[in-house]
């Protein structure tokens, strides 16, 4: 697949570090000196202006399959994808960062002008705030993502001394049906777990399962089943949008921001959540209005160091789970280090969402964990013998996950048997997905 | 064109009644009763409107000032030159017809009347419609003038939700005052039938429907509604005025095709559960006197006729136990809808103070936080919320003033008390001397001049008048040369 990226920026180095060894893949920017953020990648790089038609083509455009702008200029990304698809029948998607390109889009009428030259538009700081959403709502999962269209949950949990199936073998531990644990992270080092894998208190475990199981699992780590109070420093677009999403659930919300005019447009716009007009590091603040007893502490403003000390700060207050927002994803490692247990950077997410939205191979990417391991949505091919999980013979440091087949959704056991049509979700580690791509080719040669 | 829009208006008004008291003449002519306080009435308007309208001018645009002339200005010239029949048919003293014609005209409802049998009936047709055209006025300023003075807090209750602003005010305004008028003049109609419907004499229906809708209070019959021992007669007026009290604007929405608005306005809900809640409470305080079928229509009654500040009487509630009478008292001071022609403070007002009190409670505990006071979806402007605290201030201020000076002009206290508040408030009656069935006319002249300031300024949002007591607004406007670019 031919695939256009307009800006070299973080976004645009993420994407084409995910695409270059399996696509061809061009990266256009107006200052040369970013080439050398994919000198060690398989790209072709060009000098030039997205938004102009010449340059454009230059670029390949016009046989490129799917054309990405992700400069930090809206307006430019808009006029990007507005030229790529005069010159070409090409699959435009455009970032945006600001609430009125999204709303413009969403707008009625918006779709016979300019719908039809734009086929994605991308708000990454949304894309963000859902995700965070997601993870608040589930009392003390550190992660959370969905599959197969809701059916299929993911959640991370850190196991505490007093948590369920520690200290013994995975294969004696009474997990609820339909849920397995499909990997563990111990020390900085991801594994995808046997039957003999013994969890420890401190280490990250991540659970597969059935939505409509996985409640059972929830209540096993957390009998109360609701986040009723969450704390949110930073009160920009991600900071309002997740307050937004949970003012629905009737949970109690604290906002603390810094600047007074935002704080009279949050306090308009959120009417159930409490808006504090103070600094999220400001300590007396935060004991003034009991911080400490809030069950998730969201820190989201646009200051990774900020971020990073009301986490460590939250931590220390005893706040039982902290989210935190990452602006530079090269943070991301440091932050863990230091102990932040939900580090979510915007930019990953949406590299996701692209990833997802070009369909590669028939593959899908479907979530990375912590950029340690990544879960896969594929179909066993038709016309492939059927055999038992246990004989099928997947590749090392690999994990079937759930099977779907049809609309039903089940978790499988070693003797479970797999059906061509069948999708598989697999669990395998960043190093691994081409080896598990090769064994679904051979599977089909082999049965040729 | 300045100082030319004043006079225009005043003018303009005063041409309107001499049509009105030409109609009248001819009415009166056609019931053989005496004419010539009509047609008195009507030289003189007709000469002093025809005069004023020629020195101003319609298209000059008005200065805040100029507005506020005008409205004064109008306010008392076409209660003066509607009072001449009072006093050439009806043959009182000035004092008397001029208050008895404020009280028309401010939509309150207090009488001086004694002797309601030698009263014609063309004058007692004259007295409703006075309410009525005074009504259409002050919902025409409301709705339309104050809002863009920003008087009182009223900008911010006619503003319909945020949206584009593209649309220019003064066709929007035009359309809100005309469907507005549109409301009023088919709910007099209505009731005006329902009234006839329930039993009614024909005369009394029409006269009554003109002072329910602009929650005037006057009666044809000296015993207004207790006259007609009808309790059919008794739920519609009710009915008719739970309207009356309402906004017109959003009862004009509500017909126009959004009838949810309605129930979800903040202040009308407000309103109805004020009102249900005191009607209640005055019921079950009734119940030693009445039956429960007397007690529930006499409590809703009186408490939607006070509250709305119409002032009819469906019995003699100044003889009902005083238990009884603190109800009518509470609800003296809460008032109708801000879109209403009723007076009083207001529900909405009450609503805005309620919550920026909650809100100071809340900071209290909260001492960083940042807290709106909200009405419904909108928040409300912290300039709104000054212009609210003068309002209720001063308000309260000139009903106490007003008090201690009836009180020590030789009326009893409860008396002092309810007439301050009735005329104020525009209500009508009040208790003990001033209640149902009597009338203001024993009272001191100057407290019936007092009683007549107080119906004018609770009639035009009292900080209106107290600008006249500002320094400032006598200084003239020093004439510069203009410099011409």
């Amino acid at each position: 697949m031919n695939v256009v990226i307009v800006g070299g920026g973080e976004i645009g180095a993420l994407i084409a570090g995910s695409l270059h060894r399996t696509h061809n893949v061009t990266v256009m920017d107006m200052e040369g000196e970013r080439e050398a953020a994919f000198e060690s990648m398989d790209v072709q790089f060009v000098r030039g202006n997205g938004a102009d038609p010449s340059d454009l083509r230059v670029a390949g455009v016009d046989h490129a399959d799917a054309f990405i702008a992700c400069t930090t200029n809206d307006d430019v990304n808009v006029l990007a994808c507005l030229a790529a698809k005069g010159l070409a029948d090409v699959e435009t998607m455009a970032f945006v960062t600001r609430q009125r390109y999204v709303d413009a889009f969403a707008a009625a009428g918006a779709f016979e002008t300019i719908g039809l030259a734009i086929d994605r538009v991308l708000w990454p700081q949304r894309t963000l705030a859902h995700q965070i959403a997601d993870i608040v709502r589930v009392p003390r999962a550190l992660a959370t993502a969905g599959f197969a269209g809701g059916r299929l949950t993911m959640l991370e949990y850190r196991l505490e001394p007093h948590d369920p199936f520690l200290d013994r073998p995975l294969g004696q531990a009474e997990l609820p049906s339909g849920v397995l644990v499909a990997g563990a992270i111990r020390a900085d080092t991801f594994t995808i777990p046997s039957g003999t894998t013994t969890l420890q208190a401190g280490d990250k475990v991540v659970f597969m399962g059935r939505a409509d199981h996985m409640h059972a699992l929830e209540r096993r780590f957390a009998p109360r089943r609701r986040s009723h109070n969450v704390a949110v420093v930073g009160g920009g677009n991600v900071g309002f949008m997740v307050a937004e999403q949970l003012a629905g659930d009737r949970a109690n919300i604290t906002i603390i921001e810094q600047n007074e005019a935002r704080c009279e447009k949050l306090a308009q716009w959120l009417p159930h959540a409490l808006v504090l007009k103070g600094d999220g590091t400001d300590l007396e603040l935060l004991q003034q209005e009991r911080i400490e007893d809030a069950d998730v502490m969201v820190a989201v403003t646009d200051d990774d160091g900020k971020n990073l000390l009301v986490s460590l700060l939250s931590k220390q207050l005893g706040i039982p789970k902290v989210i935190t927002r990452v602006g530079r994803s090269r943070n991301r490692r440091l932050f863990e280090r230091v102990g932040i247990d939900a580090p979510l950077t915007p930019r990953a997410a949406a590299v996701q969402e692209v990833l997802n939205w070009l369909h590669v191979d028939e593959v899908d990417h479907l979530a990375s964990i912590e950029d340690r391991a990544e879960v896969m949505e594929l179909s066993y091919p038709a016309g492939c013998r059927e055999g038992k999980v246990r004989d099928i013979g997947a590749p090392r440091d690999s994990l079937i996950g759930a099977i779907q087949r049809d609309k039903t959704v089940f978790v499988p056991h070693g003797d479970t048997i797999v059906r061509p049509g069948d999708h598989l979700f697999i669990v395998t580690t960043p190093d691994n997905t081409g080896a598990v791509e090769r064994w679904l080719e051979a599977r089909r040669a082999a049965s040729d | 064109m300045r100082g030319r829009f004043a006079p225009y208006v005043i003018g303009t008004g005063l041409l309107a009644l001499s049509g009105v008291m030409l109609l009248f003449t001819f009415y009166a002519a056609v019931v053989r009763q005496p004419m010539t306080g009509f047609l008195l009435s009507a030289a003189l308007s007709a000469l002093f409107g025809a005069v004023l309208r020629m020195l101003g001018s319609s298209n000059a645009e008005p200065t805040r000032r100029e507005a506020l002339i005008a409205v004064l200005v109008s306010w008392l010239a076409v209660p003066a030159v509607g009072a001449v029949p009072y006093a050439v048919t009806a043959g009182f003293g000035p004092v008397n017809a001029f208050f008895e014609s404020m009280s028309g005209f401010t939509t309150t409802g207090a009488t001086v009347l004694t002797d309601f049998a030698a009263f014609p009936s063309s004058l007692f047709l004259w007295r409703a419609l006075s309410q009525w055209v005074g009504g259409i006025g002050i919902l025409v300023i409301f709705i339309a003038v104050f809002p863009q003075l920003a008087i009182a807090g009223r900008q911010l209750f006619f503003a319909e939700a945020p949206g584009p602003t593209e649309e220019r005010l003064t066709p929007r305004l035009r359309h809100t005052a005309t469907a507005v008028v549109t409301v009023y003049t088919g709910l007099t109609v209505l009731c005006a039938a329902a009234y006839a419907i329930a039993g009614m004499p024909v005369f009394d229906s029409v006269a009554h429907a003109f002072t329910t809708l602009a929650a005037g209070g006057f009666s044809p019959n000296a015993q207004s509604f207790q006259g007609y021992a009808n309790p059919a007669v008794d739920w519609v007026a009710t009915v008719f005025m739970l309207f009356a009290g309402a906004n017109f604007a959003l009862l004009y929405r509500g017909v126009a095709g959004r009838p949810r608005e309605i129930l979800r306005d903040p202040e009308f809900r407000a309103y109805v559960s004020i009102a249900v809640v005191a009607s209640l409470a005055l019921t079950v305080l009734l119940l030693g006197v009445y039956g429960l079928g007397d007690a529930l229509r006499h409590g809703f009654f009186q408490v939607f006729s006070i509250m709305t500040t119409t002032g009819y009487a469906s019995a003699d509630f100044a003889q009902w136990p005083q238990r009884a009478q603190a109800v009518l008292v509470v609800v003296m001071f809460i008032g109708g809808s801000a879109g209403s022609a009723g007076g009083g403070i207001k529900v909405v007002r009450w609503l805005i103070i309620a919550r920026n009190t909650a809100r100071e409670v809340r900071r209290a505990l909260h001492p960083r936080a940042v807290l709106p006071v909200r009405l419904g979806n909108r928040v409300v402007p912290e300039d709104v919320l000054r212009s609210v605290a003068a309002f209720i201030t001063l308000y309260v201020g000139l009903f106490a003033t007003s008090t201690v000076i009836l009180v020590m002009l030789g009326a009893d206290f409860v008396t002092a008390f309810t007439a301050s508040i009735a005329c104020l408030g525009n209500i009508g009656p009040g208790l003990a001397r001033v209640g149902p069935m009597v009338d203001f006319g024993h009272l001191h002249v100057a407290s019936r001049l007092l009683l007549t300031f107080d119906m004018y300024a609770g009639r035009l949002e009292v900080v209106t008048v107290f600008v006249l007591f500002t320094r400032g607004w006598w200084r003239l406007p020093r004439r510069r040369p203009h410099a011409r670019p």
